[in-house]
Formats: structure tokens, sequence, C-alpha cells
């Protein structure tokens, strides 16, 4: 039975919304991370595209009852004129409480491509994954292209995302009068990365923080 | 006959330009009708949309 625990962690109250445990759905339905949607309906300009340098995403999730999972993907909507390959690895981390941020990676679940002939639509991967409830894991997307010319035209696929102005990222403080809003995602190898997931990260490694990143979804199949 | 992919399901791993179709184990399409709703066949089975409908469930722009 689902029930909602909002201090789950026994953090003090500025503890925000994107580290809540998310109410799981029933079987075969599907669940996503905090925050805001952009959605078909919602998209334009550059509320549909993503970071578009090399680097990796992680947008923490908490459920509040212990499932697994048979699915992970993110909505792929429109081409948006884009000529190079994307490249999308999925994976999963077991967060540090104390640090708020990613630590050891638990699974690889694989890569989902968008190459401009690429059928829009609904990108899943399948898999076989138990969550924990009241645990924080970080989801991870390391995003990569076959060349910078979509980089270069300033553009990425429009996908499906999420917006988030969570104060797990306040927490940190801005670097200037000028930062971008606090953030849905931890960024980390930024105009770096070439593909490899890393296998234990911390906070020291951060490049940044994502305030718009692509909404990743998974299916509850127990 | 006009269709729309809906869904593509990779198998585990993900794409994977090593195996056949790049590693898609399904897909799941819409076709459109002549009264201009859409028959999508999924694994629920066969039903119909309309095209508002599958802006809103599918998030599918037409």
């Amino acid at each position: 039975m689902s029930y909602y625990n909002p201090n789950a962690y026994g953090f003090d109250a500025s503890l925000t919304e994107n580290v809540q445990p998310v109410n799981v759905p029933a079987v075969n339905r599907y669940l996503s991370p905090k925050g805001l949607d952009y959605n078909a309906s919602a998209i334009t300009g550059n509320l549909g595209i993503h970071s578009r340098a090399a680097h990796i995403e992680y947008i923490p999730l908490v459920v509040d009852t212990a499932i697994t999972i048979d699915r992970i993907g993110l909505g792929y909507l429109t081409n948006n004129s884009t000529a190079s390959t994307w490249y999308y690895d999925l994976g999963l981390y077991e967060g540090s409480v104390a640090e708020e941020y990613p630590a050891t990676k638990l699974a690889d679940f694989g890569t989902i491509t968008i190459a401009p002939a690429t059928a829009t639509g609904a990108q899943l991967i399948t898999i076989n994954q138990t969550l924990d409830a009241n645990k924080l894991y970080f989801l991870a997307m390391g995003i990569r292209w076959s060349d910078n010319a979509d980089f270069l035209s300033g553009k990425t696929p429009f996908l499906v995302q999420q917006h988030g102005n969570f104060s797990m990222f306040a927490k940190r403080g801005l670097s200037s009068a000028v930062s971008a809003g606090f953030g849905m995602a931890w960024m980390e190898q930024l105009q770096t990365y070439t593909g490899t997931l890393p296998s234990t990260t911390s906070y020291a490694n951060n490049s940044a923080v994502a305030p718009l990143s692509p909404r990743l979804v998974l299916r509850r199949s127990a | 006959m006009t269709t729309k992919i809906l869904e593509t399901l990779y198998g585990v791993g993900g794409w994977d330009e090593t195996k056949p179709n790049n590693n898609v184990v399904s897909q799941t399409v819409a076709e459109l009708q002549a009264d201009g709703s859409w028959t999508i066949t999924d694994e629920n089975g066969t039903h119909t949309a309309t095209a508002e409908e599958l802006v809103l469930i599918y998030g599918t722009e037409l």
C-alpha cells in the first residue's frame, strides 16, 4: 500500500520537493521524477531542447513503496530539424544522503539513440530493476552526439522535459548574480562526457545544474 | 495508409547497432481511419483514439 512520507530521511523542512517520495502508480503504469512537465502541448524553442554539450545529468528519485520496474525511457516529440545522431546513456545511482549527490552506480540500462530518421514517440528500454522505498536514487542520463552539427546550430531533438527550481540545489548557493535557476539535475563531465557513466562519483565532480532536463519515465512491473 | 509510431521498445541494453534492427523489439503503431480516428494496437489490445487523445495520451504531435 502506498503512503506518503514527507520526511523520509529525517531531514529538516528545508528539504524540498524533488527528494520527497513519489507515490508509485499501479503495475504497468509509469512514474517520473518530481518536476514541472513540458510535454507535447507545451514545447516550443528552448523549452523543448536540453543542454547541447556532451554531459551527464543526475535526477533525484525517491519512491514511497518498494517496486520493480521493467521499462525506462523518454518522450521524443519532434526532430527539430536536427542532423546529428544523439545518444542518451541511461543508468541508476545510489545517492549519498549526506552530499545529496549520486555516489555509486547500481546499473547501466543502455542507450537510447535518436537519429534524424528515428520515429518520434516514446523511446523505451527493457530493464529489470528493483527500487527500495524511501531511498535516495539518482537517474543518470549521459548525453552525447555523433558530430557537433546540431550543437553548433543550437539544436537538440525536442523531448518531453521537466523543469525544477528545487532548493536541494539552492542549498549549495548560486555561483553568481547571473546564474540560472537552481535545477532539475546535477550536471557532470560537461563538454567532456564520452559515453561511460562513472562507477562512483561525488559532489567534487559537479560541473553545474540543469534547470530543464529531459523527463525520464519508469514503468512499474511489480 | 497513414501510420504513426507511438512507442519504440528496445530490448535489454537499449540501442545496439550489432543486433538486428538495432535491438528494437516492438513498436506501437497508430493507423489513421477513414473517419479521422486512429486505431492503436498495443499490449492492451486494439483501441480507437481521436487525434486530440493521441496528443493527450501519447504526447504525440500529428
